[in-house]
């Protein structure tokens, strides 16, 4: 025989394969279109599963080093406030001790009251030194302590060099957020502190030696506007390293979302599609099936 | 010389063989529906001169009958064969795939579940003790954090054991099923031969050998010889199944569950000789199932337990570097070094060592060092993506093999198979014969009727 025979079974089996097939089609796109997503497991794309997941850990650790940046933001802006007071207390005292120092028109006892003021302005230049931030003294470093100076004695108490705090903001890059007491206001072996209880015993006894205190006042202040400088310039890095990641994580989501999300458009025309098909296949069968030469015999 | 009642036997004879295809067209439809079922021919034979001649006597009639030649029996051995073997790659295939894709959707991955998600959780939880070294709540997440990386890291060894032991209880009821059917078979063997000695008609039993084959080979890949007298004997990988009556026991033995696989390997025997036999692998559901307990699923667990090893020592070993909160030196994070037996060894979060020594309490570079570790991460996305590639390809082949299957089952259907119109088209004109056969008995009896009743009459 050199026709190919076809026979009711093969018709019917042929016509199961043909709707399995478009019904698996139109599960498919079923299933695209309502759980959004074109990897719904590895084997869908197996490169793009790799790229997903990539992305996806690329994106935490992005979530991750904004958190550190405004964390570290913010310690840096509270140690640029601290220090802008510190400064702008020191100047006051320096203009009192220029004051003292003019010996032919102060006489002892407005000198006391200059340094009383002094004082006062050192009591709080120390207060301003012990600042916490969640908890944590901005000046003490890595010390477990409350403080970063003794108020009483105005000693360093804080954890000695190095004494690093630093965040994380991008991949291998830490900033060191973190300035120590000693390094804004340390001047060799003396401090702000010392100098400006010198300052108020100069000019309680020795006026004379004010010139020297003005000298060390002058170079403590550069120190601490040194410090306020870095403290800026780290400052614009984590900004700058901030507005990195933030624009990163909407590459990185805009990637992600291309690699794992249905693009809506086109599956609802797939789906159209499959449904055609699929009810073309139900149709064919529905008439294939029926007729045999029984129905046109007598 | 026509003898005068010769014209009446042939067309009695003709009478018999319509009824006989008759009979054969209304057996094809009954079974159009029927499993295994290869449609019969009736085979005319006219009768005539004997194709022997004789020395004394000569042949010499007009015209003989018709008889039965036989029942044919319409199979092709060759496409019967050809299917067998794609049945038997196909089901290997179907088998394959699906464990793995059952096993693959417990992955969770790509997506916020899985142990991908948990991984980059734990380096959050890192950076957050790293800004807040002196935060107990930092800390105490960080732990939290550890413990639901440990959940799905063992939920996902979990999932390749469940796998396993399915797959050795399948391996269990396809071996018991094996030896029902070739126990089957054998017998069967045993009445195609006592068939083939009385000659009777085998052709039912011939259907019955060609489904139980047909079931062997798809549970193991077994391939089929046909002897002369009709029985046939069965190989597995060059190992005989079947051979005449005897059928030969498959047992497969071993440990029964993943973990004791090592020390009790799943190993396939027949009749006590050990498969496979040549290094061409398995085919059918028995291979399926060897195979997947052999080589797929432990080769998985195998990557997997990699990553974890990696995870545990390079976090112990960032870890046992640093200090804790109380200045002791830190102790390893994780102990355990395979997906089943790893655990977070820290219960108390001061113990988390964020500090390198000597650099303060609330020194935290350690912790950010270790946040900045890739932890494995790089490992378990290629045992993923690894796996990704096997299911796919094992989903894509199997697909192809449904179309090659299909087409030559369509082709055996279209020798084998039941055509309606065919056997109404054959049962009319089996109809039409009889009637015509019958047509001429009626004349013959009119032609006697006038030589017996009339000749000779003068009124």
């Amino acid at each position: 025989m050199s026709t190919i025979r076809i026979t009711q079974r093969q018709i019917v089996s042929r016509s199961l394969t043909a709707m399995q097939t478009s019904a698996a089609r139109v599960a498919r796109s079923q299933e695209l279109l309502s759980t959004g997503r074109l990897i719904n497991r590895p084997s869908d794309s197996p490169t793009g599963t790799n790229t997903a997941m990539r992305l996806r850990e690329q994106l935490a650790a992005n979530a991750q080093y904004s958190r550190n940046a405004s964390d570290g933001r913010a310690w840096l802006g509270r140690t640029d406030n601290t220090l802008t007071g510190m400064i702008d207390s020191t100047r006051r005292a320096r203009e009192l001790v220029l004051q003292g120092a003019s010996t032919g028109s102060i006489g002892p006892q407005a000198r006391e009251a200059l340094a009383t003021e002094i004082e006062q302005i050192r009591d709080s230049v120390l207060s301003l030194a012990n600042t916490q931030h969640l908890g944590r003294p901005l000046f003490g470093g890595t010390t477990a302590g409350s403080q970063a100076y003794d108020p009483a004695t105005g000693a360093y108490v804080g954890e000695p060099a190095p004494s690093q705090v630093s965040r994380t903001v991008g991949d291998g890059i830490s900033v060191r957020i973190n300035t120590t007491g000693p390094e804004a206001f340390d001047l060799n072996g003396t401090d702000l502190f010392g100098i400006l209880a010198d300052a108020a015993d100069r000019l309680r006894t020795n006026p004379g030696q004010l010139s020297t205190t003005l000298d060390d006042l002058d170079a403590v202040m550069k120190k601490m506007t040194t410090a306020l400088a870095d403290v800026g310039t780290r400052y614009g890095r984590v900004d700058a390293a901030l507005a990195t990641v933030d624009s990163a994580t909407l590459d990185l989501q805009s990637n992600l979302a291309e690699v794992e999300n249905v693009d809506i458009a086109k599956a609802v025309v797939d789906l159209q599609l499959h449904e055609v098909a699929y009810q073309g296949a139900l149709g064919a069968t529905a008439r294939v099936i029926q007729p045999s030469l029984l129905d046109f015999l007598r | 010389v026509s003898g005068t009642f010769s014209s009446l036997s042939g067309a009695l004879s003709a009478l018999r063989y319509n009824r006989v295809a008759m009979d054969v067209a209304s057996g094809n439809v009954a079974n159009a529906g029927t499993e295994g079922y290869t449609r019969r021919s009736a085979i005319a034979q006219a009768v005539g001169a004997p194709s022997v001649p004789a020395l004394w006597s000569r042949w010499e009639g007009s015209a003989g009958g018709v008889e039965v030649g036989g029942i044919a029996r319409m199979a092709d051995p060759l496409l019967a064969a050809r299917s067998r073997a794609e049945h038997a790659h196909l089901s290997y295939l179907d088998s394959r795939a699906a464990s793995l894709v059952r096993f693959e959707s417990t992955l969770g991955e790509p997506g916020e579940t899985g142990v991908a998600a948990a991984l980059s959780a734990f380096k959050q939880a890192w950076h957050d003790v790293a800004n807040q070294p002196a935060d107990e709540a930092a800390r105490t997440q960080l732990l939290g954090r550890a413990q639901t990386l440990t959940a799905t890291v063992s939920a996902q060894g979990r999932a390749v054991s469940t796998e396993w032991s399915d797959q050795r209880a399948r391996l269990a009821s396809a071996t018991d099923e094996v030896n029902q059917v070739a126990t089957d078979l054998a017998k069967l063997n045993e009445g195609l031969r006592s068939a083939y000695v009385t000659e009777t008609d085998a052709t039912t039993l011939l259907d019955q050998r060609d489904q139980l084959a047909q079931r062997l080979a798809q549970l193991t890949g077994a391939s089929v010889r046909t002897n002369p007298d009709t029985t046939v004997d069965l190989t597995v990988d060059g190992v005989p199944l079947v051979t005449g009556k005897t059928a030969f026991q498959l047992v497969a033995a071993g440990s029964q569950d993943m973990a004791g696989a090592a020390a009790s390997p799943v190993t396939l025997t027949l009749g006590g000789q050990p498969l496979p036999a040549s290094g061409a692998g398995l085919e059918g559901e028995v291979g399926a199932s060897y195979d997947l307990l052999t080589r797929d699923l432990p080769d998985h667990l195998a990557k997997l337990d990699d990553f974890v090893a990696t995870l545990a020592t390079e976090t112990n070993a960032q870890h046992m570097g640093g200090v804790d909160l109380d200045g002791n030196a830190g102790q390893a994070l994780f102990t355990g070094s395979t997906a089943a037996d790893l655990t977070v060894a820290i219960t108390d979060p001061r113990a988390v060592a964020a500090a390198r020594p000597g650099m303060g309490a609330l020194d935290a570079s350690n912790a950010e060092a270790l946040a900045s570790l890739d932890l494995g991460a790089t490992k378990y996305r290629t045992l993923v993506t690894g796996l990704g590639v096997t299911v796919a390809s094992a989903k894509r082949v199997a697909e192809n093999q449904t179309v090659v299957t299909a087409q030559v089952d369509a082709s055996r259907e279209s020798v084998s198979g039941v055509s309606i119109d065919e056997e109404m088209v054959n049962l009319l004109a089996a109809q039409r014969a009889y009637e015509g056969a019958s047509r001429v008995i009626t004349t013959l009896d009119s032609v006697l009727d006038t030589l017996i009743n009339r000749t000779g009459l003068t009124r």
